[in-house]
């Protein structure tokens, strides 16, 4: 399986875990579905970004990095616009969004086929 | 080989049993005074008394090569003739076991007594040797150097000392090792019961 | 007669034992040690101007099917054989590379790491299976027969009892368990202590279970318990287990400042 697909996959899993736990958060039970959706979107498209780094550059902690640091822009992008109740949940969206992108990161750079030829670091 | 020593011809076990005595008789009794401590003369009459028991006791052919050395063999019956002799007469003060146990590994003593009877019967061969070949001075050399007692002449020393060139001193000497070494390995082969001893007593014999 | 002195004794043994080199062109530069069917010696080759291992044997066949047993086997974890020859007093020598170094018996010491300890027990395996692959088996392989040089390269010596056309490898395979017990620390994990228990069909199967313990994979010849397992998981991904465990922290924390 290739990388950017490893990171879709994770991605996708992963962010509707991540997005799962909001059912602790009362005040946005009534979104779930929403929440959902909007994590495992974001999950993929960190994933994807990170498979595709993945085949250009072999380095679990760059890897680890740059899912970290997608995670946590998309994250920031989601929690930056108000929600339903008019809140914004900054540090609750984007902490986990933060180290959800770091698995997705580390499991596109261990997992997956290995490409060819690549930049090693 | 020593295997004519149950030879069917009485004159080939008797030679064999020369040799072999004449081999093992001093490593035996030079053993019995440094591992058991016995006086000289206590020492001469139990070795006498252990080849007379071997002649009768046939203990020579119950020995398998495939167990081990020949000497080692010959060792262990001595060590158990020993013990047996003491404690059957109850005479144990005359024997110290103490000294006997602490004592130095027994089989590294036997075998250098075995290598200094070896060795002592080429040396003598050598003699013999060097005379039929008129190399005399080649023996004479080589006593002077190999067999000092303390520090050894240089090879200069010895050139000046008998007359001759020193690349002549270095030929005597190579010379007379080589038929040492092929006196003791003649005697080793004479004292082996098969070729595959004979091999491994080589070995032994040149280890030190 | 009188008996020989002691210093005399040693003496006549020792320049007894030396090998006559006058017809051959090396000279003499010192011992190295016993092997198992002759003596080795250091010695100077006049001709390249450098020092080889010249070994010597009394039994002349021996020696020869020694050194072409040797000869045969080129690889890097065997000494090379040079030439062969007989000396002035008919004993029969060959030449080969000289390795300066230890033995396996002085290179593994109680600090020595899992990791150099398994590559020396590799290095000695993958010679062996070479030769194997070749017919020859060692027959008597040990801590003393192996020698680690400077450069840290292994070299298995003491061809003397090899026998080649063989497909009969057991004692070797029993040998080379018994080094890898000899190598292992003394608490060696319970997957490396099977490996050197069990009894392999080739030199290359304990060589692939070696390289499975050192991945982190599971080796055939030890059965795991669940726990095993899960412990050989977390240490193979600590990174992941590191990153969940953040998380899980990081929701707990969330969780902390929702109630307070």
């Amino acid at each position: 399986m290739k990388k950017p697909i490893v990171g879709l996959l994770a991605g996708l899993i992963l962010g509707l875990l991540d997005g799962a736990t909001a059912w602790f958060t009362p005040a946005v039970r009534d979104f779930m579905a929403s929440i959902l959706m909007g994590s495992s979107f974001k999950g993929m498209v960190v994933g994807l970004l990170s498979g595709w780094f993945a085949l250009k550059v072999k380095s679990v902690p760059m890897g680890v990095a740059l899912g970290a640091g997608l995670g946590l822009l998309f994250a920031y992008f989601v929690a930056a616009a108000p929600s339903e109740t008019g809140e914004h949940y900054y540090l609750q969206i984007m902490l986990p969004g933060f180290i959800t992108g770091g698995i997705i990161g580390f499991l596109t750079q261990v997992k997956g086929q290995e490409p060819a030829t690549r930049t090693g670091a | 080989m020593l295997a004519d020593i149950d030879s069917a011809q009485p004159e080939l076990r008797a030679a064999a049993w020369d040799r072999f005595c004449e081999a093992y008789w001093q490593p035996a009794f030079r053993y019995l005074t440094r591992r058991w401590g016995l006086p000289t003369d206590r020492a001469e009459d139990l070795t006498q008394e252990f080849f007379t028991g071997l002649l009768s006791k046939e203990v020579v052919e119950r020995y398998e090569p495939a167990r081990g050395s020949f000497h080692n063999y010959l060792r262990v019956c001595l060590d158990n003739y020993v013990r047996s002799r003491f404690t059957a007469q109850k005479n144990a003060a005359a024997l110290d076991f103490d000294v006997a146990d602490s004592s130095p590994n027994p089989e590294e003593i036997f075998l250098r007594e075995w290598q200094r009877e070896i060795m002592s019967m080429a040396l003598q061969d050598l003699e013999a040797f060097s005379g039929e070949r008129h190399k005399d001075v080649a023996f004479q050399v080589f006593s002077a150097y190999d067999l000092a007692v303390e520090d050894r002449p240089s090879y200069e020393e010895l050139a000046l000392r008998f007359g001759i060139p020193t690349t002549q001193v270095t030929n005597f000497l190579a010379w007379s090792r080589r038929e040492l070494r092929r006196l003791a390995l003649e005697r080793l082969a004479s004292l082996s019961m098969t070729e595959g001893e004979y091999h491994r007593e080589a070995r032994r014999l040149f280890a030190e | 007669m009188k008996p020989l002195a002691d210093p005399i004794l040693s003496h006549l043994l020792r320049v007894t034992a030396e090998p006559d080199l006058s017809s051959t062109p090396y000279r003499l530069a010192g011992h190295i040690g016993q092997g198992g069917m002759g003596s080795i010696w250091e010695v100077e080759d006049s001709r390249l101007d450098r020092r080889v291992a010249l070994k010597v044997l009394h039994n002349g066949t021996a020696i020869r099917e020694e050194a072409k047993t040797a000869a045969t086997l080129e690889h890097p974890g065997i000494a090379p054989v040079y030439e062969t020859g007989l000396l002035e007093d008919g004993r029969s020598y060959y030449t080969m590379r000289l390795i300066r170094g230890k033995t396996l018996a002085e290179a593994i010491t109680p600090e020595l790491p899992l990791r150099e300890r398994l590559r020396l027990w590799l290095s000695v395996a993958e010679t062996l299976d070479f030769a194997h692959s070749r017919g020859v088996h060692h027959r008597d392989l040990k801590p003393d027969n192996i020698l680690v040089g400077d450069y840290g390269e292994v070299v298995v010596l003491d061809w003397g009892i090899a026998e080649r056309n063989s497909t009969n490898h057991g004692d070797d395979l029993a040998a080379l368990a018994r080094l890898l017990s000899y190598c292992l620390p003394p608490k060696a994990a319970k997957p490396l202590r099977a490996i050197a228990e069990a009894n392999y069909d080739s030199v290359r199967q304990a060589i692939k279970d070696v390289h499975r313990f050192q991945d982190g994979a599971p080796v055939s010849t030890y059965r795991e318990s669940i726990l095993e397992k899960l412990w050989r998981w977390s240490q193979n991904n600590q990174a992941l287990l590191l990153l969940l465990f953040a998380y899980a922290a990081a929701k707990l924390f969330l969780v902390f400042l929702r109630w307070t």
